[in-house]
């Protein structure tokens, strides 16, 4: 990691660890909901942003595993199993699989082809999920208890739910900066580069992007989980294709390939959203023309300038 | 998937018809008819993205705008001629709007930028229809010399309609089929859908050929949108999950073939109507009534993406990929 | 007598009405230098591209060490040693000098690695430097490939394959575009390579070729039309008019 990157990093997180005191000092407990909504989606995005960003694999269904994160605690706890563990194991798992599954398929093709076939996966996902009756189907499932995890944690506090939250990201964000680094991450990147290089000094490279893609839907299985825990509710409506779509923007807004510019991007994206949704319930005309206005008048992404050097070191 | 606004006539589920042949010969062609109007849709997309090698992702705002314009025209002053110039001619103006001042920054930028791009577009339009006629479902009227009933065989009713959008979609097919493979400007796309970079060093004026061409696209999909009004709810987004079938129509076509985005809308829509003529039937002998009732749709669905993943496994160009660039 | 390292047994390739590769039958020993030729349009790269793995043939078989690989992706023939570089240049242009090299130094390790970072280690670096001083480049280790001129971004396609420890390298015409100073560097270079591995060698720059070869094979409209020492080849009459007889034509 360059020394820019760490300190944008750094300041980041000390950005974000104030919050609830800040929140609680102007007596405002919906920063930390919002707060909260960022880091989960940051954890999305970053998780996006290591296959995107740095391997150049452009899935379009990342928000498929938000939802088997969120539907694997939903569907625990209504069948009774309120363990933390649990459920957080059970999120991780049940998105590595689906990610395996899907990386098989979809990684043989490349361009449009892969990523309408992962956009598709995600629909077939959505629409499974949408056919559950008995977990809410279409209309939803109220969670009544958050995850359990003892005295250690108590999640029914969203202060404590926040921090637990942050903990996953200063997490993530260190796998994720020693994951690109690695000899394994150099594969990636290097195989984003040039592919057919890399086949002919021997790599596989289909078996080093299979996993490089179950870790990431399993990173984003775990914003899955979280998000259960902050919602409290269980919708099909969180895998929705135009969900997949706003995570890819949070990884374009903050810049891909830096790992911390898509958390920065969650960050833009959901409290412009907010800002905008209280000024007029016109928002959308305002946020729509302002992400057309930033893809025209820039170029890779919005931060990324400030975050990477130019030229872009591998 | 769109739900269906009401069931301009046929429809029904009680599982002892399941076996009827006229129930059969409905459901067939509710899937071409539903394939029509998906054909419109890809037609142009796979135009656009085949030659201009560009994600739209608004190409369901036109469609969007199509309905409404459409809708409220045909509500004010009953004339499907007026109706359908209005939803055309206004979409084609916007389209080509959006082609002149965005998408032409957009060819040269990666795939990445372009759903960006494209995506505050939808958002944009989903929220300018609601602020143009508000947020509640609109209601589109079948023109009335449309409506009722035609026996296609003794017994088998089918709504008038649903024959009309087959009639267009056929006519329509049948006039891309002569533009493209009988006249220059069809060549000029056919080359240009097999190489792009090759028209260019013809010289021919790229910049208007491509305002044609997205003008081409967006006038199919206002058709499309305008004759999909009566069936399906107009309402705000109501293009982006079709726009997602668009997309996978146009994928297992194979990008660029208009002949392929016709075969795979006809597989597409008959795999669609034929899963939920069948699935929630077959589902019900094994849960609960309403449980298939709630699950069916929602598994017809799944199934065509499945089909989809299925055919891009073995096929990764798709069925009819145009001859290499 | 031991196995041909590298070796073609009827290959055979059509692309619409016309034979891309006719019966070719072709071997290289290990520690020779085997220099296929030919005119342009002759072959060469179908050739190239069905050795590597990267085309099929429609007949026949490639065999590397013994082993019938005809079925093998190029990443598995590369797995077992078997080497090229691309006539087109190849590199990653966003990753510098030294990361390129540093790859192919990794593509002999196996196993995931996620945790320790790869580019400051010394299991990768110092090995990779070893190649580019050895091509020339280790002034040129920190630029990025892109930066570097096309001279050097050929000795830098050759550093990347030597430092895949080959057993046998397949040479696109590792020449091609380089100024003579480059060109006599390179000669040098893959001379003094010779008898370590064997190398396949497909070339226009004939000076190179009779320079370096142990054998010369002539290739024209897809079949093998002379094989041999490279003075058989440059007397004999049949390679003379398919092959050099263009330039004596083009000379007179």
């Amino acid at each position: 990691m360059t020394a820019r990157r760490r300190a944008v990093t750094l300041a980041t997180l000390a950005v974000l660890a104030l919050v609830p005191p800040v929140a609680g000092a102007l007596n405002q407990g919906f920063y930390v909901d919002l707060a909260t909504r960022v880091v989960i989606f940051a954890i999305a995005a970053l998780s996006l942003d290591i296959i995107l960003g740095y391997g150049g694999m452009i899935s379009f269904g990342h928000a498929a595993f938000l939802g088997i994160g969120s539907y694997a605690v939903g569907i625990s706890v209504t069948l009774g199993l309120t363990n933390g563990f649990a459920h957080f194991g059970l999120a991780a798992g049940a998105s590595a699989v689906v990610a395996l599954v899907i990386g098989v398929v979809s990684l043989r093709t490349s361009g449009a082809t892969f990523i309408m076939i992962t956009l598709a996966f995600a629909q077939m996902i959505y629409f499974f999920c949408e056919s559950l009756s008995q977990f809410g189907g279409d209309n939803g499932l109220a969670i009544p208890t958050h995850s359990d995890f003892g005295r250690l944690i108590d999640l029914d506090n969203p202060a404590t739910l926040y921090y637990f939250a942050l903990a996953w990201l200063v997490a993530a964000l260190l796998f994720g900066n020693r994951l690109v680094d690695s000899r394994f991450g150099m594969v990636i990147r290097a195989a984003k580069s040039n592919e057919r290089r890399m086949a002919a000094l021997g790599f596989p490279v289909f078996r080093y992007r299979l996993l490089a893609f179950v870790i990431s839907g399993a990173m984003c299985g775990i914003a899955g989980a979280l998000l259960a825990n902050q919602t409290e509710f269980l919708s099909p409506a969180i895998m929705h294709w135009t969900r997949s779509g706003e995570i890819m923007m949070m990884v374009i807004l903050g810049g891909r390939g830096t790992l911390i510019g898509p958390v920065i991007g969650a960050a833009i994206y959901l409290v412009l959203e907010n800002v905008l949704s209280g000024l007029t319930e016109h928002w959308q005309v305002i946020l729509g023309s302002i992400l057309v206005a930033v893809v025209l008048l820039s170029r890779p992404g919005l931060l990324r300038g400030l975050i990477a050097r130019r030229p872009a070191r591998a | 998937m769109p739900h269906e606004a009401d069931e301009v006539g046929g429809g029904g589920s009680a599982a002892d018809r399941v076996m009827h042949a006229s129930l059969l010969l409905e459901q067939l062609l509710n899937g071409v008819q539903f394939a029509m109007t998906l054909f419109l849709m890809a037609a142009g997309l796979t135009l656009i993205f085949g030659i201009m090698n560009l994600i739209n992702l608004a190409h369901g705002s036109l469609y969007m705008i199509g309905a409404y314009v459409a809708a409220s025209s045909y509500a004010a002053w009953h004339s499907v001629l007026a109706a359908l110039a209005l939803a055309i001619g206004a979409t084609i103006v916007v389209g080509i709007v959006l082609e002149v001042g965005i998408f032409r920054a957009l060819y040269d930028r990666d795939h990445l930028d372009q759903v960006l791009a494209t995506f505050g577009l939808i958002l944009f339009f989903n929220e300018a229809v609601r602020m143009i006629w508000g947020a509640t479902a609109l209601y589109a009227a079948v023109p009335r010399f449309l409506a009722g009933q035609v026996e296609l065989l003794p017994g088998i009713p089918y709504p008038v309609y649903r024959l009309a959008i087959i009639g267009v979609g056929l006519a329509v097919a049948l006039f891309l089929y002569l533009l493209v493979g009988h006249t220059r400007i069809g060549a000029l796309i056919r080359a240009g859908a097999s190489n792009r970079t090759m028209i260019g060093a013809l010289g021919i004026n790229i910049g208007l050929l491509y305002t044609l061409i997205f003008g081409l696209g967006a006038g199919l999909a206002a058709l499309s949108g305008a004759m999909a009004g009566p069936i399906f709810t107009v309402e705000s987004g109501m293009g982006d999950d079709f726009l997602i079938l668009a997309f996978v129509v146009i994928v297992i076509g194979g990008i660029g073939s208009i002949r392929g985005s016709f075969i795979a809308a006809l597989l597409v829509g008959i795999a669609d109507a034929v899963g939920r003529a069948f699935l929630r039937p077959l589902l019900a002998l094994a849960v609960s009534q309403s449980a298939a009732d709630s699950a069916g749709p929602a598994l017809a669905s799944l199934l065509i993406y499945a089909l989809m993943a299925a055919i891009l496994f073995f096929r990764p160009r798709g069925l009819f990929p145009p001859r290499t660039r | 007598m031991p196995d041909p390292l590298l070796e073609t047994r009827e290959l055979r390739k059509r692309f619409g009405g016309s034979l891309a590769t006719d019966s070719v039958s072709i071997t290289l020993d290990p520690g020779e230098l085997h220099a296929v030729i030919g005119p342009n349009g002759a072959g060469k790269t179908t050739l190239v591209a069905q050795l590597a793995g990267e085309l099929a043939p429609d007949h026949g078989a490639v065999l590397f060490a013994g082993d019938d690989v005809t079925a093998e992706p190029p990443h598995r023939r590369a797995a077992r040693g078997l080497i090229r570089s691309f006539q087109v240049t190849s590199v990653f242009p966003d990753f510098t000098a030294l990361d390129n090299v540093a790859m192919a130094v990794l593509s002999r390790e196996g196993g995931f690695h996620f945790w320790r970072p790869a580019r400051r280690d010394p299991a990768l670096r110092d090995p990779a430097r070893a190649r580019l001083a050895e091509c020339g480049l280790d002034t040129r280790a920190d630029v990025l490939a892109g930066a570097l001129s096309h001279g050097e971004r050929r000795a830098l396609e050759l550093a990347m394959a030597l430092a895949a420890r080959p057993r046998a390298l397949l040479l696109d015409e590792p020449l091609a575009g380089m100024g003579p100073e480059d060109s006599a560097r390179m000669i040098r270079l893959l001379a003094t390579l010779k008898g370590q591995l064997g190398i396949l060698l497909i070339e226009h720059d004939m000076d190179a070729v009779f320079a370096l070869a142990d054998r010369v094979t002539v290739l024209a409209d897809g079949r093998v039309i002379a094989t041999g020492a490279p003075e058989t080849v440059r007397r004999d009459p049949i390679a003379r008019a398919a092959y050099l007889g263009e330039e004596a034509l083009a000379s007179c």
